[in-house]
Order: structure tokens, then C-alpha cells, then sequence
């Protein structure tokens, strides 16, 4: 059976409210109710049909095709299944997901992965601000899932987030996360300002020194730690490759709140 | 328009005309008082449109912050009255309140207060140039950024391990949090446009730490513009701050979606309603999209907009209003009433049974 | 204008009515059945039930505590609506506009709000007014209030000056009448924040020894604190059993707050103190 697809035709007059686009909303559903579907956010009605010409019939996998960033809520509380998304994603992709996988070739917007569950997320460009952090309506940020980032991300990255491994490449934005019980590890190429500010619990990985560190982390030297090569492995598995090495510095923080996590700086 | 007055009833009816065809009307800086703001929440719902204060930002961050994780916050009275340690955080504070000091520190005091300390103030990332002299005052203030200085004092209060190569800054930053100890009641002052959710969640962290066996509260200083009464009407109208759209079957809050120099920037909201109607406040009128400007300031609107002087709140006409040291809504009185001016919300009601007028047709 | 509601079944139980029948209105009262005179306005009603709308005499409607919490929690309609309430899943469900349809739907003509705070009832009846179809009325809180404390600490509360006082926050509240909740009780054990019963207990010097003394400020570890609720109720029924209670009252006199006029009943609530202002009083004796 071939993917259910959503090509946008144009750029929409307005935002885009994309969350009854998932497979259990759409599951046995016909091409004619597909289309009639309201997506718009403004009292101009818009339906599927009017922003996209769909394809396919695999409502269990889904594609976005030719998306930009107005095009919100992809994915938005998804529960199983796949969304493929071929363009740029707007807000709060994959907010509140439970299981399911999502796919972005481009960038996406703000909100990205935000209160989280489970399942999993890759964007293979930059994320807007606020990733991983707390959608309305709830208190904690992120806390399930596994989210991979190729490109940069803005500020508050991981803002109130509980669990969920998250690992980026390359720029982050400003103050950097404030988890609330956070375990698993994420690996960074460089961060932006105040990595950390908050953080009560969980590991922040680096791959480069961050700049800014803040004095509330605690310096307790270089360690090797064999967790590192688990992580690395794991990490292939997940089909990330990156080198971690066994040996870091340890910095334990933020002193500022409860401080019992940790920032490795990877030797 | 071109920059001339036009008659009332001819500027209403094109006003009228604008907003009965606008898809996505935008209802921003609303300085106003508690009837404006109404008029404009009713009007905005009509039309399915947002609205939004010149002062949201700090707002939307305050906003925030209370929705995860609530608050401890005290009366401006209580805290005037009982305060035995008052930390004042950055520059905002008192940048806002120049007096905020003296209003906080009466110089002969009011009511009884717990504990025996003497009163003090800590300026935390502000110098105390202009303290009153009956203050005693301790400025912690250095190079470091306030988010430093924040988390440091919070470190040092939790009595946590941590290095700092400043020892200068470091001796400041102990005594101030052995202070906050000893206090029998701690209040952290800031301004949330001032500083990011963040250092907000560790300010109120440090307050859940000194009332375990203390008494502790915040101030978070209350927006320009009226904006927060403005909030709160909209809060006890529809059940969610500003920054909310009417557009679908149910109100939604969006702070990043529903800022008004976002959306007139991309070009979303084709039509803006720009309200600067309050005494001693104003907000210039944001570029983009065809306006419709409800101003006590004429001159200050753009060429092509559609321009209705209206009375300014609480100069021509009695004002319901948020007020600073009620911590909540009072009524000013007007300075001297000017009738022959429309009041903001009497030109959004008149607009609003044009337009039902044109739908009904 | 007269007006006719035709055919609907009228419960009147203090008239002993229960039957189908028409009900005439004229000038805001009910009238009897008119003789020879046609309605200005008939309503068919048929299948309908007339009766005395309902008062709910304390209901959370307005005022700056209600805002508080819509502030904390815009979700919680929604979360009501999943439990199975049956509201629309949405914020605007508990706004003003919505409640005052809600109690009409549920036959209620007059909803009162039972806790507006002096200093912020002018907030509680512009959102009150913005209540639409059902009357609308606060009561205003007394009791937690600084002046009113002080003149029952002082032996004044039997004198003019607490009538006046009361009567003046009545008038210019524009309240339906007063509300006292424990009266004292807050101020005595504990303030709006938790654990802070040391430093507020502070303040009733008469019942502590010198001032200077560091021992004013009584620093109970977290699990004391978890009593305070018991603590607080029993204060307000007997000086006795409260010095009973408490661990280290050996020194101190009864207090001050269980006069005759406070309130015995019902635990501390969150009330914000709201402080008079600039009153000068000698407090310490």
C-alpha cells in the first residue's frame, strides 16, 4: 500500500493546524472525508483539500510534501505509526506524541517536540526555540521519546524536560534546559549560554567545551566513564555515529537547585 | 486616510468596512482600561481574531511560569509592612518604579513586623546609587550576567558546593544568602520582562527553600500599559490570558502564534486594531497591515490609517485599572473629565453593531 | 407589558403546585390570570418546567482568587470534560460568560460569590458583571485583615469603631453582606505560605517572651508543619487545648485571637493579608 501524501500546493494565507492529520485520526477514513478536513487556524475555512493534493491511501504512513513553516502540529499527540515529512515543519511538531516515528528533512519551528512521551523524532536540520519543552496545558517539558537534531536549536532547548534522550549536532541556543528529573544523556556540539541553567537531575553531554558555563556547575575534574562507550554504542545502534571516547570532565550542577546532574565535557 | 481626522462616524463606518472583511484581525497594544479592554475581547471574538498588549512579552513569561509551577506571590501592603529582607532583582525593577524603594521601605514604619531584624535591602545586579538613605543597602553587583548572579545566590543559599574565582563577588554573594537565612521574611522583587522563565523557576526555587523554615514570597513587578488588568480580563472572560485567538470553535493561547509584530511581520493578520488610550503610557503603532488606530495621541498614528481620537483612560474619564500597590484593580479617578471624546470602548461597541448591521444585511 | 408562559408544569411548593397551568408576568411579578386583557408576549412552553429559579448562596464565580486560578490552570475544564463532566473541553468553560449560561441552563437565577477581598473588590464585581442572565452578588471577607485583628487584640472589637469599620467595607464593596473565615486563624498559626507559622506567630508579642530574643522565631522542621491544619482549627476552639498542643507554648499566654467574636469553625484559608495601611499602633507592650 503506498503512503498516504499531502503535497501543499501553495504557501497557505494562513497557519496551518495540522493535527488531524495522523494515522489514528485518519484510519479508515476515504479520500473524499480526507479533504473536507478543516486545517485552518483564521474564520476563512480551509480544508485539506484546498492546501494539499493527496495521494495514497496508507493512512499508517504519512507524507508531507513541499511543507514550510506554517504548517503547525505535525504529528501533534501522535500514537503509532510513521510521518514523513519532505520540507520544513512549523510549531509544535510532535507535541505530546506517545509512540510513532516523524521524519523532517528540513528545519523545524518552534514547540518541536514538546511534552514529548515516546516514540521518536529526527529533523535532520535546525529546530526553532523551546524544543523539547513544555506544550500548554502542561507543566513538564519532554519526558519520553528520543529526539535527534542534525542542525542548530534556539534557545530553551529541553525547557522542563523529564526523560527522553536528545542529541544534537551543532549550535544551541540560549539557557539551555531546566530538566526536572531527567536520566538519559544527550551529545552536543557546543552550546549557546547558561547549558544547564536549572538542571536538577539527568547529563548533559558536549562534545565541545560550551562557552559561558555557568559558576554554579561544579568542577570535579576528569574521569573516565565506561557509560560513555555504552552510550556510544547505543547510540550506533540508533544509527548515530558519533565518537565519545571514555574519558570526561565532570562538572556537577546546577548547585543552584537540587544539582544532582551533571555536565560531561568530553576530553 | 491621509493623516486627516476624519469625521467620527465616517471613520467608524470604514473602520466597520475594514474589520467585517479582514480574515485575521489582530487586536494589539491595548492600553486601555478594564472596559476597553472588554469591548476589544468582545469585538475580537466576534471577528475571530487575536488579541495582544504592547507588554506581552514579560506577561507571557509570568504567564508561564504560574502555569508550571504556580507561585508564591505577596501583597505589595504585606511586603511593605512585614518584609524583613527584600532582594531586588537586575534593573528593571526600579528602572519601572523609581520610588520603589521608598514605597517599600517606609521610612517610619506601619504595621508591626515578624522577627527583629533590621530591614534590608539587597540590589542584586543593580548598583544602589540612589537608595534613600534610611535603607540599609547592599548592592551585589559585578560583571556577571543576572542569570549568574541568580543561580550563584541560590547555590550559596542552598549552602551547595561551587567554585568562583571572584572572591570579591563570592563574599557578596554569602552574605547576602546568609542573610536571606536568618530573615523572617524573604521577598525577591524582579520583573519578568526583564528576566527569562529560567532564572524565574530558580528565584522561586529559592523561595521554596527559605519557607522551609521561613517566610518567603516574590513580587513580580506588574507590566506597563495596563497590561496587566488587561491580562486579567481576559483571563476572567474567556479563561486564558492575552495572546489568544477567537478564530475556532474554542479560544486558543498561543504566546509565540499571537504576537502582533510576529503576525503583522508575516503578513497572517491582514488587518490590525492598535489601541493607545491610557494617561501617562503610549506605544508606538507597529508596521504592517492596514490599522485602524484608537489613539489619545493623534499624531502618532501612520499615513494610511484609519484614525478615531479617543478619550485617554483615567485622564478624560474614570478608569478601572490595575494598580501596583493593591496588587490588583482599582478605579482612578479622571483628572479632568473630558466629555466630547468617545472612550475606547464605546467606539469598539459602536463598531461592533456596525458590523452586525453589514452581516445582517 | 404582560406576558404569558402557556402550558408549562408549574412546581410552586410553597403554594402546593404541581400542575400544567399558565403563569402570567407584569412589570417584573407574577399576576394572576387577567381578565379580558391579551398578552403583549406569549411563550409556549409545553413540556416545560416552571419553578423558583435557585440561589446558589457560595460559588466561586469572580473575584481576584478565581482568576488565580484560571491563571494556574487553563486545562482544567478540559481534564473535567475527560473525567465526564459535561462541559465543552475548553478554558472558556469556567469564564464568565460561559458561567452565567451554565447556571441559567441549570435553572439558577441568582449566584453569590462568597470570598471578594476588600482591597480587591472592585476586580470581583467588574468580573461579577460580566456574568451574563443569572443576579449576581459577593460577600466580602473580614477577619484576616489587620485592623479588624487589631481591635479585637486591643479590646476594642464590642465598640463603634469595628461596627463602623465593617459597615464601611460592606458599603463600599458594594457587598451583599460579610464573610468570616476563621478570623484569626491564618494570622495566628500560619500566613499563604507554607511552614511559616514561626514568623507570623511572631507577631502576637503578647505571647511570646522579649523580642530581642532569638527564640521568637520558632523554626519547625517540615513534618511539624504537616500538623498545622489540626493546629489551626484548634486554636480557634480553645486557648487551652492550644497551649496543650503546642511543643514549646510552655511559656506562652493564651491567644489572642480566640475572642467570642472569631470564627471557630473550618481550617486556615489562603486569604491575602491585606494590610491597612499606614496605621501606627504601639504593639508591643
Amino acid at each position: 500500500m503506498s503512503a498516504l501524501i499531502f503535497e501543499l500546493k501553495d504557501t497557505p494565507g494562513q497557519r496551518l493546524d495540522l493535527s488531524p492529520l495522523v494515522p489514528a485520526r485518519l484510519a479508515g477514513m476515504s479520500r473524499k472525508d480526507i479533504e473536507a478536513v478543516s486545517i485552518g487556524t483564521t474564520r476563512e475555512t480551509l480544508t485539506v483539500g484546498d492546501a494539499f493534493k493527496v495521494k495514497g491511501k496508507d493512512a499508517q504512513n504519512i507524507h508531507f510534501v513541499g511543507t514550510d513553516e506554517r504548517c503547525d502540529k505535525i504529528g501533534a499527540e501522535l500514537e503509532g505509526g510513521a510521518i514523513f515529512v519532505d520540507g520544513d515543519a512549523g510549531a509544535s511538531l510532535g507535541a505530546r506524541m506517545k509512540s510513532g516515528k516523524i521524519g523532517v528533512t528540513g528545519s523545524a519551528g518552534v514547540l518541536a517536540a514538546a511534552s514529548m512521551a515516546g516514540g521518536e523524532i529526527t529533523i535532520r536540520r535546525n529546530v526553532g526555540a523551546q524544543a523539547c519543552g513544555v506544550a500548554l496545558g502542561e507543566t513538564m517539558g519532554m519526558k519520553g521519546g528520543f529526539v535527534t537534531v542534525g542542525g542548530d536549536t534556539g534557545a530553551l532547548l529541553g525547557e522542563r524536560m523529564r526523560r527522553g534522550p536528545r542529541g544534537r549536532r551543532r549550535q544551541g541556543g540560549r539557557l539551555c534546559r531546566r530538566p526536572h528529573d531527567c536520566r538519559h544523556a544527550r551529545a552536543q556540539r557546543g552550546a549557546g549560554r547558561y547549558a544547564g541553567y536549572g538542571n536538577r537531575r539527568g547529563s548533559l553531554i558536549f562534545m565541545e567545551k560550551p562557552k559561558d558555563i555557568l559558576p554554579t556547575f561544579s568542577d570535579c575534574g576528569v574521569m573516565e566513564f565506561d557509560y560513555l562507550r555504552l552510550l556510544e554504542k547505543w547510540l550506533r545502534d540508533q544509527d548515530i555515529r558519533i565518537r565519545l571516547g571514555d574519558r570526561a570532565r565532570r562538572l556537577m550542577g546546577d548547585m543552584a537547585v537540587l544539582g544532582k546532574g551533571e555536565m560531561l565535557i568530553l576530553a | 486616510m491621509r493623516g486627516e481626522e476624519a469625521e467620527l462616524d465616517s471613520a467608524l463606518e470604514r473602520a466597520a468596512d475594514l474589520l467585517d472583511r479582514a480574515r485575521f484581525p489582530v487586536f494589539g497594544g491595548l492600553l486601555t482600561d478594564i472596559g476597553g479592554a472588554a469591548a476589544a475581547l468582545s469585538l475580537a471574538e466576534k471577528l475571530g481574531g487575536v488579541i495582544d498588549h504592547a507588554a506581552s512579552a514579560g506577561l507571557m513569561r509570568a504567564s508561564k511560569v504560574m502555569r508550571e509551577t504556580g507561585g508564591t506571590p505577596a501583597s505589595f501592603g504585606e511586603i511593605r509592612n512585614r518584609a524583613d529582607t527584600v532582594v531586588v532583582i537586575g534593573k528593571a525593577p526600579l528602572a519601572r518604579d523609581p520610588d520603589l524603594v521608598e514605597k517599600l521601605f517606609p521610612a517610619k514604619p506601619g504595621l508591626p513586623r515578624p522577627g527583629d531584624n533590621k530591614r534590608e535591602l539587597i540590589l542584586l545586579g543593580a548598583d544602589k546609587a540612589k537608595t534613600p538613605k534610611h535603607v540599609s543597602a547592599t548592592a551585589v553587583d559585578s560583571r556577571a550576567s543576572l542569570p549568574e548572579l541568580v543561580a550563584l545566590l541560590a547555590a550559596s543559599l542552598r549552602e551547595g558546593r561551587f567554585d568562583l574565582r571572584d572572591t570579591a563577588l563570592r563574599a557578596k554573594i554569602d552574605a547576602a544568602a546568609a542573610r536571606l537565612r536568618k530573615s523572617a521574611f524573604a521577598v525577591f522583587v524582579y520583573d519578568p520582562a526583564e528576566i527569562e522563565e529560567p532564572v524565574m523557576h530558580t528565584v522561586l526555587e529559592m523561595v521554596r527553600h527559605l519557607v522551609l523554615t521561613t517566610r518567603a514570597a516574590i513580587l513580580s513587578m506588574a507590566a506597563p500599559g495596563n497590561g496587566d488588568g488587561v491580562n486579567l480580563c481576559s483571563t476572567w472572560t474567556c479563561g486564558l490570558p492575552i495572546r489568544t485567538s477567537f478564530a475556532g470553535d474554542v479560544p486558543q493561547h498561543d504566546a509565540w502564534a499571537y504576537d502582533t509584530d510576529r503576525l503583522l511581520k508575516s503578513a497572517e493578520a491582514d488587518a490590525l486594531v492598535w489601541i493607545d488610550a491610557l494617561a501617562g503610557d503610549t506605544a508606538a503603532r507597529p508596521k504592517g497591515a492596514a490599522a485602524i488606530v484608537l489613539s489619545a495621541n493623534p499624531t502618532r498614528a501612520a499615513k494610511d490609517d484609519i484614525v478615531i481620537e479617543v478619550a485617554s483612560a483615567a485622564a478624560d474619564h474614570d478608569a478601572a485599572l490595575f494598580l501596583p500597590p493593591l496588587s490588583g484593580i482599582g478605579m482612578v479617578k479622571a483628572g479632568k473629565a473630558d466629555k466630547g471624546k468617545p472612550t475606547v470602548a464605546a467606539v469598539l461597541t459602536r463598531i461592533a453593531e456596525l458590523i452586525d448591521e453589514r452581516r445582517a444585511a | 407589558m404582560l406576558i404569558e408562559l402557556r402550558g408549562g408544569r408549574i412546581i410552586d411548593p410553597a403554594n402546593n403546585r404541581d400542575s400544567v397551568g399558565d403563569l402570567f408576568i407584569e412589570d417584573g411579578r407574577i399576576v394572576a390570570a387577567p381578565e379580558g386583557r391579551t398578552p403583549d408576549e406569549v411563550y409556549d412552553i409545553r413540556g416545560k418546567i416552571v419553578m423558583a429559579g435557585a440561589i446558589d448562596v457560595h460559588s466561586h464565580i469572580a473575584g481576584s482568587n478565581v482568576t488565580l486560578g484560571r491563571q494556574l490552570m487553563p486545562e482544567l475544564p478540559a481534564l473535567a470534560a475527560q473525567d465526564g463532566q459535561p462541559i465543552a473541553p475548553s478554558p472558556a468553560s469556567w469564564g464568565a460568560y460561559a458561567t452565567g449560561i451554565r447556571y441559567a441552563e441549570m435553572g439558577y437565577t441568582t449566584v453569590i460569590e462568597p470570598a471578594m477581598i476588600p482591597t480587591h473588590a472592585i476586580e470581583a464585581q467588574i468580573a461579577l458583571a460580566a456574568i451574563p442572565i443569572i443576579d449576581v452578588a459577593g460577600l466580602v471577607i473580614l477577619g484576616n485583615d489587620d485592623y479588624t485583628l487589631e481591635l479585637l487584640r486591643d479590646g476594642r472589637g464590642g465598640g463603634d469603631e469595628l461596627k463602623d469599620y465593617v459597615a464601611w467595607t460592606l458599603h463600599h464593596s458594594k457587598a451583599l453582606g460579610l464573610k468570616v473565615i476563621n478570623a484569626g486563624g491564618s494570622e495566628a498559626s500560619s500566613s499563604t505560605t507554607a511552614n511559616s507559622v514561626s514568623t507570623t506567630r511572631c507577631r502576637t508579642t503578647a505571647c511570646h517572651p522579649a523580642p530581642s530574643s532569638r527564640r521568637c522565631r520558632t523554626r519547625w522542621p517540615v513534618s511539624a508543619c504537616r500538623i498545622r491544619p489540626m493546629f489551626t482549627a484548634t486554636i480557634s476552639a480553645s486557648p487551652a487545648t492550644w497551649r496543650l498542643r503546642s511543643p514549646r507554648s510552655r511559656r506562652r499566654k493564651a491567644c489572642p485571637f480566640t475572642s467570642p467574636t472569631s470564627s471557630s469553625t473550618g481550617m486556615a484559608t489562603a486569604a491575602i493579608a491585606a494590610s491597612h495601611p499606614a496605621r501606627r499602633v504601639s504593639w508591643r507592650r
